[in-house]
């Protein structure tokens, strides 16, 4: 389970540094990047709970 | 094509300084806080990483990637973009290939270890390798988002201010050029 908590990190890692790179001014940095790192997460929840229906249905 | 509402200054110098040290180009150029976001992401993810793989999961070697891709570090090709942290790899890998010992001041630092080293690690760190491994390569890649920043600027720079002025002003040259049309 531990393992699940190194994604936060990584996610908030990139979403920074993404929007860092695309943004100059810091209230765009930061709204772009709570932005991008939700859909990240979401997209990746979303992806593990279809793969545990289909899982479990297999 | 440079920004130009960003201030570069000499881009190709900032390009070389955001390799060697993340964040370090940006800091050249003036833009502080943003040097600071960079360093403090891309090293803290590649230190994290490497401490989670016990300081052992990254390392070169020099072999034909299309003769031995087995033996191929493809992750180093994205961790190598960390910059100067990730050198001692380059470095070990390159002084075993000529058969020489490890880089004395280095210690064994980032020299590739020893197959029972490797198989020994996925017993006690478990997934931590593996996720060690995608920390480093990932902060590797994305010190090239930064490296492009500092050499390019923000692909969407801060709005220039409008000032009434100005919009009458810009008024004034539309309904000029309808006139003249």
């Amino acid at each position: 389970m531990i393992y699940y908590w190194s994604l936060f990190p990584l996610v908030a890692a990139i979403s920074l540094v993404y929007s860092a790179s695309r943004h100059e001014e810091w209230n765009k940095i930061g709204w772009q990047s709570l932005r991008l790192g939700g859909a990240i997460l979401g997209i990746l929840l979303v992806t593990t709970v279809l793969l545990l229906i289909v899982n479990t249905q297999v | 094509m440079p920004n130009p509402k960003v201030d570069l200054k000499n881009r190709h110098l900032a390009l070389a300084l955001a390799w060697m040290v993340p964040g370090l180009g940006h800091l050249y150029q003036g833009r502080t806080r943003k040097g600071i976001l960079y360093a403090g992401c891309i090293l803290s993810l590649f230190l994290i990483g490497l401490a989670m793989g016990d300081w052992k999961i990254i390392y070169w070697r020099w072999v034909n990637p299309a003769a031995n891709t087995e033996a191929f570090c493809f992750n180093y090709i994205g961790q190598f973009w960390a910059g100067l942290v990730a050198l001692p790899a380059l470095i070990q890998g390159t002084l075993r290939w000529m058969g020489q010992a490890p880089f004395p001041l280095l210690g064994g630092f980032m020299a590739e270890p020893t197959q029972v080293e490797i198989n020994g690690l996925y017993p006690r760190l478990g997934k931590f390798v593996e996720i060690g491994t995608l920390y480093t390569t990932v902060a590797g890649l994305l010190n090239i988002l930064a490296m492009y920043d500092a050499y390019e600027g923000p692909a969407h720079p801060a709005e220039e201010p409008t000032t009434p002025e100005a919009s009458n002003h810009s008024r004034t040259d539309v309904i000029q050029a309808g006139a003249s049309s």
